[in-house]
């Protein structure tokens, strides 16, 4: 779990400009500006909980293949050799 | 064209309307509609929701309107098996403007942010269900009972984590709390609904704004039972599609032994809703589990 805290209404804290909506983790604000904050109903605390990445959907089980070389065809053998 | 569409109603029936916003906004390039809601924050990140217009060409204010009225009674999606809710927005348009929207939009619409995808207000360890046990009080034939709920969570708790949410007014719904489920009740704004939602593997309620909720964008399927009871037909608000989700509407006959439409609001203690077993909702859950 984490603390977050959520800014209500534009200000500024130690100099910090603060919008109305954003979250910020509880530690960028110290505490005795967090109790303003709070007190003053410009922001509130509150708490969430990661939620770990979906895992990617696997398509195709095969595992992927390099595209083949073009196998030489007995024509192209025989042209080779008689060129040589 | 500018138009101003006001939608004063509850939180669920703006997110109801989200599919009308989209289909607009797609289907009329060059006409503005802002729809206009004491909930603003439901169309946050919404890009179908312009910006406010200066001035408005036409203003429409929506009303749900009944097939017709009896006793003092509305009834809604009787007379039409095709009408639904979310139909409503287009036709309502429609009467006040003649502008005809398609709708092809078929699941209501949130757009988290980047905090929101990554955070969720509830542990996701195991499997989450967000569970709405509570009603309004106006209402009262949507009760289902907080020891059917109850039943529900106790049987069920070990494998999943039941996160129960409301919006906790006084005088205006109730929200016994459900012992073994996190309470939540009161501490969630509607983007913090939207997101537990989004992270949620299941949505139990009575037919309410999660309901509707249910069927935004999803990353991992998501199962919605909802205890619909015979308040109003299987058309009216159970249209929604979503490629991940599924819902079940658990509905039931009237006690008269007619089909599902009474819309006798102020019912206590509807035999109908009580006909809808725990063991059958807990069923279902457990089969989406397997």
């Amino acid at each position: 779990m984490k603390v977050f805290l959520r800014i209500k209404g534009d200000c500024i804290s130690a100099r910090r400009q603060l919008r109305a909506g954003e979250v910020l983790p509880v530690e960028e604000i110290a505490e005795r500006d967090r109790q303003i904050l709070v007190g003053c109903g410009l922001a509130e605390v509150i708490e969430r909980y990661e939620v770990p990445k979906p895992k990617p959907q696997v398509a195709d089980p095969k595992p992927a293949v390099a595209d083949p070389q073009p196998k030489e065809t007995k024509t192209a053998t025989k042209k080779k050799a008689a060129k040589k | 064209m500018n138009i101003r569409f006001r939608v004063p109603y509850a939180p669920g029936d703006i997110w109801a309307a989200t599919p009308f916003l989209r289909d607009f906004a797609e289907q009329r390039p060059g006409d503005v509609l802002f729809l206009d809601t004491p909930y603003p924050e439901i169309l946050r990140n919404n890009p179908f929701q312009p910006e406010r217009p200066r001035t408005f060409d036409v203003e429409v204010v929506f009303r749900f309107t009944p097939d017709y009225v009896t006793d003092g009674r509305r009834y809604y999606g009787v007379n039409d098996p095709a009408s639904s809710m979310r139909t409503a927005f287009h036709r309502a348009l429609r009467a006040a403007t003649n502008i005809r929207i398609e709708p092809r939009t078929t699941a209501p619409e949130f757009y988290p942010d980047d905090f929101e995808r990554r955070y969720s207000p509830a542990p996701t360890d195991k499997p989450v269900c967000v569970l709405n046990a509570g009603h309004k009080l106006d209402i009262p034939v949507k009760h289902w009972g907080v020891e059917r709920f109850a039943a529900v969570v106790d049987a069920l708790k070990n494998r999943v984590l039941f996160v129960q949410v409301g919006a906790a007014r006084n005088d205006v719904d109730r929200h016994a709390r459900i012992p073994g489920a996190l309470d939540l009740v009161g501490k969630t704004t509607l983007c913090d609904l939207a997101a537990l939602v989004y992270h949620a593997d299941f949505v139990l309620t009575g037919v309410s704004q999660l309901h509707h909720l249910a069927g935004i964008a999803c990353y991992k399927p998501r199962v919605c039972v909802t205890i619909a009871g015979a308040r109003e037909p299987r058309n009216w608000a159970n249209g929604y599609r979503r490629t991940g989700v599924s819902w079940h509407w658990l509905d039931a006959t009237t006690c008269e032994g007619a089909a599902p439409g009474c819309w006798h609001d102020d019912c206590r203690d509807c035999p109908a809703m009580a006909s809808i077993t725990p063991e059958r909702v807990i069923q279902t859950i457990q089969g989406a589990l397997k």
